[in-house]
């Protein structure tokens, strides 16, 4: 299963990293997630099957977060290079090119930057342009677009927050329909949660907690990505009532981050806050792979969130409005 | 007793300091350095050696490392190597004869190779680098001296060998680094040295298994040679060579990426245990039981890899143990030495006088018919599963209801066995441990994970069979979830015909017929197979019958439940739980439940459900 692959026109990107990723959690058996820093046979093997259906194509490997590769993987570089029109890695350690055996290539279009290529040709002469910086926003928009979901002109009832929303964004639609791109999201999420809170606050095993199914599917593969404990909050929001076993499920002083799939007032997420901070467990913060930017930056008091795509006035694809009884007039 | 044989590879033991003294740990990418009081490096062998003795106890070790025992060959590499491996065979009761240690690339010193060669110029104009064997290997001989108490034999192809001699197995170490200079090089073997000594040890040993142990690999398929790391023209003499004096299989290392195989084109086995202290990858070491028994003679092949390694939230840095036990990794399972002799057929003169007709021809299944399913035992699950029920005290007692007509006096917590990442882990594992031991790899197109618990122990299947996934709720629990949440999401107009349903538990499969023919009939019409995995099953039916739950084997009721012969079940651990007694009069007869004496547990609305019954009371 290859889960970073993005087409756009005549170029296909891989985030090699991700795919390691992959390969460290699900492929080979109990590997260490997105803490593997070297790129191996397995996942370039997986990559050159899944390019082998686009002969011809401009093929960018984004090699962010590897730091090395095994030795034994020329033979894969140079079958990338007969299938694609030309080939380029971005974000490449030297380590890697030079174990690559591609320091022989000489390209004046390579960007160097320090101890890492932003971008190498595989190619002497090569060059085209490299798009990668959008290219995941560009093909989550499109998801976005195609999962959400209206109900004509009628608002739709959220029943969690008393409020309307213009649209629904279906979730569990892209979870099912779009698995590998919403899988490379969680991955980018789970990328995102090592930097904030593992990286730069040293906090090393928050448990994860999810409160429905979509969250449970996140909340899993997150789990497998960052190796973490998992609990299952449920019947939380609509339902709002609890397993009488709930005060044994939060432990005392230990950390937990709330997992989402979309926030959009964030009431499910204060509610699990609430019972966390109750119970005595340390609420670190919520991350979803949709955050619905409700506040302007001012306002927000906490920086204790971290999602893949926001949605804000800027950068609202699907025109997703909030409503009350007091303003039932979409995009008014 | 039991034997068997460990396979470490590429210690890589490296340099905590360099020559100004200054720290190197911060760069090592290897998990054993030069500082034998440094407390990572002593935990990672205490560790190793106490997971080894707990998976083969009472058994007769040996210990093969094959090569690159140094990262640079370096006098403090060895000390230490020395001091770790002796650390090893003490603890696991290995004798040194029962050892055996070869040399491999970074075992040559290249300073000291290059030194040499510079300086034999004058008297050894067209003397070879490579060719300066003593020099460059002088610090592994003198390791390799203080180890053995002997020296190591420079000259030798076959540098050492383990007899096993109950067993007829002869394991044979060579030395490949004889092209190896202070630039590097590939595998080679003298021929001729070979070819005598392979000589003298068929005289000695005419009729022994053999294995040769190389450092080097010959069948590595990943580099840009397709040959291995060896020198092209010597790697087919060799080749050719071992397989002429009956060697079956070649076990080495180098590469840093476990493997094994049978190379159908020379009709010999190969094995690499990937590197013993790699980081990144993960570390990996194997062991080889030897199964002696009948006429036979075969390698177990056991793969441990060094899990969680770099992960958070773990007792050691580096990681822990672990046996991988998944059936469908791409290894092998035995290495067949000695197939075991084929049963003669016995006439039996009396059948003629007896005048017995002929068995009957035995009609082969079809694919559509599938009668012959196996029910799916592993006692590593199914006891890994009980442990941590019984040792977190999930299995309750007391009175659970889920619905109007779902009740009974036992509930395992399923959401405390996945809290943990190590026993949520384990359970993803056990499912696909049931799917590879099941052969349900391939025979299903379509994965639905059921209810939050079902959803969170699918995902490892979804992504790794990469096949089109959803999940949904449970059936009694549908009224309490939003229209998205029940949608499937996928239509069915026949593509998908065997669907598997990942689940945490079974009673007697109502659930599940509901789902099937209630919630998703349009989905299942055309669906011939419906393959059901749970962690648990809580009923009481034929436990090694996969038809379990099948309206044809059970007694159903079928005003409340559905006709359903499509499923086939599969569970990792049976534990059973008492339904409630009473029937829907339970309200009034049940002492506890009428007079309030103890806590009811509800998992269910039930103010809505009672005014649903009042509801349809009325409307009749």
């Amino acid at each position: 299963m290859i889960i970073s692959r993005i087409v756009k026109s005549d170029i296909v990107y891989y985030q090699l990293h991700a795919e390691q990723a992959v390969t460290a959690t699900y492929i080979d058996e109990e590997g260490s997630g997105i803490f593997e820093e070297v790129l191996t046979l397995n996942t370039l093997e997986r990559i050159v099957d899944d390019f082998k259906s686009f002969p011809g194509y401009n093929l960018i490997l984004d090699c962010q977060n590897l730091k090395s590769c095994q030795n034994n993987l020329k033979k894969k570089i140079k079958d990338f290079k007969d299938i694609a029109k030309s080939v380029v890695l971005t974000n490449a350690q030297k380590e890697i090119v030079e174990k690559l055996d591609l320091a022989i290539f000489s390209n004046p279009n390579n960007v160097e930057d320090g101890e890492r290529f932003l971008c190498f040709y595989v190619s002497d002469k090569d060059d085209f342009a490299i798009t990668n910086t959008t290219l995941f926003d560009d093909a989550f928009k499109e998801s976005l677009i195609r999962y959400s979901t209206s109900d004509g002109e009628d608002p739709i009832y959220h029943e969690s927050s008393s409020v309307y929303l213009s649209n629904y964004i279906n979730i569990k639609k892209m979870i099912s329909l779009d698995k590998n791109l919403f899988i490379y999201a969680i991955y980018k999420l789970a990328i995102k949660i090592n930097e904030h809170w593992f990286k730069e606050l040293n906090i090393k095993k928050p448990t994860l907690i999810c409160q429905n199914l979509n969250s449970s599917y996140v909340a899993s593969i997150l789990s497998g990505f960052l190796k973490l404990d998992v609990l299952i909050l449920d019947k939380l929001g609509p339902i709002n009532k609890l397993y009488s076993t709930l005060d044994n499920k939060i432990k005392e002083n230990e950390s937990y981050l709330v997992v989402s799939d979309v926030v959009c007032l964030g009431t499910e997420m204060k509610i699990a806050k609430n019972l966390i901070t109750f119970l005595g467990g340390h609420y670190l913060g919520n991350v979803s792979i949709i955050r619905v930017e409700t506040l302007l930056s001012e306002t927000k008091k906490f920086n204790d969130t971290e999602c893949v795509f926001t949605i804000t006035r800027e950068n609202n694809p699907t025109n997703f409005q909030i409503l009350t009884a007091l303003n039932l007039v979409p995009n008014e | 007793m039991n034997k068997a044989i460990i396979h470490l590879s590429d210690l890589h033991v490296s340099l905590h300091k360099d020559l100004n003294d200054l720290d190197l740990k911060s760069s090592i990418k290897t998990l054993l350095n030069s500082d034998v009081t440094d407390p990572d490096c002593l935990a990672f062998i205490d560790e190793f050696c106490s997971f080894v003795k707990q998976e083969y106890p009472d058994t007769e070790l040996y210990l093969l490392v094959t090569g690159d025992i140094a990262n640079v060959s370096e006098v403090d590499e060895y000390t230490a190597a020395q001091f770790y491996l002796e650390r090893i065979i003490k603890e696991l009761g290995i004798s040194v004869s029962n050892t055996m240690i070869i040399p491999g690339d970074h075992d040559v010193n290249r300073d000291n190779n290059k030194y040499a060669h510079t300086n034999g110029k004058a008297d050894n104009p067209h003397k070879k680098s490579y060719e300066y064997q003593e020099e460059k290997l002088k610090n592994f001989s003198d390791f390799y001296k203080n180890f053995y108490k002997q020296d190591f034999s420079f000259k030798a192809a076959i540098v050492s060998i383990i007899e096993f001699p109950e067993e007829l197995l002869l394991i044979a170490g060579l030395n490949s680094t004889h092209m190896i200079d202070y630039k590097g090089g590939d595998g080679f073997i003298d021929l001729e040295t070979l070819r005598a000594e392979l000589e003298q040890l068929d005289e000695k040993f005419p009729t022994h298994s053999k294995i040769a142990a190389v450092h080097h690999n010959m069948f590595s398929s990943f580099e840009n040679k397709a040959t291995g790391q060896w020198e092209h023209a010597n790697r087919i003499s060799v080749i050719s060579l071992l397989q002429k004096h009956n060697f079956k299989c070649l076990i080495c290392g180098n590469e840093h990426t476990r493997g094994s195989g049978s190379n159908s084109q020379n009709n010999i086995y190969y094995s690499d245990p990937g590197a013993f202290t790699s980081s990144s990858p993960a570390a990996s070491f194997k062991i080889y039981p030897i199964n002696s028994e009948q006429g036979s003679l075969s390698l177990g092949l056991q793969i441990f890899v060094l899990q969680n390694a770099k992960k958070v939230a773990i007792d050691h840095k580096f990681g822990s143990w672990g046996l991988l036990r998944n059936k469908d990794i791409s290894e092998l399972a035995e290495i067949q030495l000695i197939e075991p002799p084929v049963a003669s057929i016995q006439e039996n003169p009396a059948l003629d006088t007896l005048g017995v007709d002929p068995l009957p021809e035995i009609e082969v299944a079809t694919a559509q018919t599938v009668s012959n399913l196996v029910s799916y035992k592993n006692d590593f699950y199914s006891a890994a599963l009980f442990k941590i029920v019984k040792d977190k005290k999930l299995f309750h007692s007391g009175h659970f209801h889920w619905s109007e007509t779902s009740r009974a006096h036992n509930w395992i917590d399923i959401s405390n066995i996945l809290n943990h990442k190590d026993d949520l882990s384990l359970a993803k594992n056990a499912i696909l441990d049931v799917i590879s031991e099941c052969n349900l790899v391939d025979q299903f197109d379509f994965i639905i994970g059921l209810g939050i618990e079902g959803t969170i122990l699918s995902t490892r299947a979804a992504v790794k069979y990469n096949k089109p996934f959803s999940f949904l709720p449970y059936s009694y629990r549908y009224d309490e979830h939003s229209p998205y949440e029940k949608q499937l999401n996928f239509d069915n107009k026949g593509e998908y015909k065997s669907v598997l349903i990942i689940t945490d538990v079974v009673h007697d499969g109502r659930t599940l017929r509901k789902l099937i023919n209630k919630r998703e009939p349009g989905f299942f019409a055309k669906v011939e197979r419906i393959m059901v995995i749970s962690l648990f099953y809580t009923g009481e039916g034929q436990l090694d019958n996969p038809r379990i739950l099948n309206s044809n084997v059970l007694e159903i009721d079928p005003l409340t439940d559905h006709e359903e012969e499509r499923i086939e079940y599969y569970y990792i651990l049976p534990l059973k739980v008492e339904r409630c007694p009473y029937d829907h009069n339970f309200r009034t007869e049940c002492l506890i439940v009428r007079e309030g004496l103890g806590c009811v547990h509800h998992f269910y609305d039930e103010n809505k459900a009672l005014e649903k019954i009042s509801a349809d009371e009325f409307d009749s």
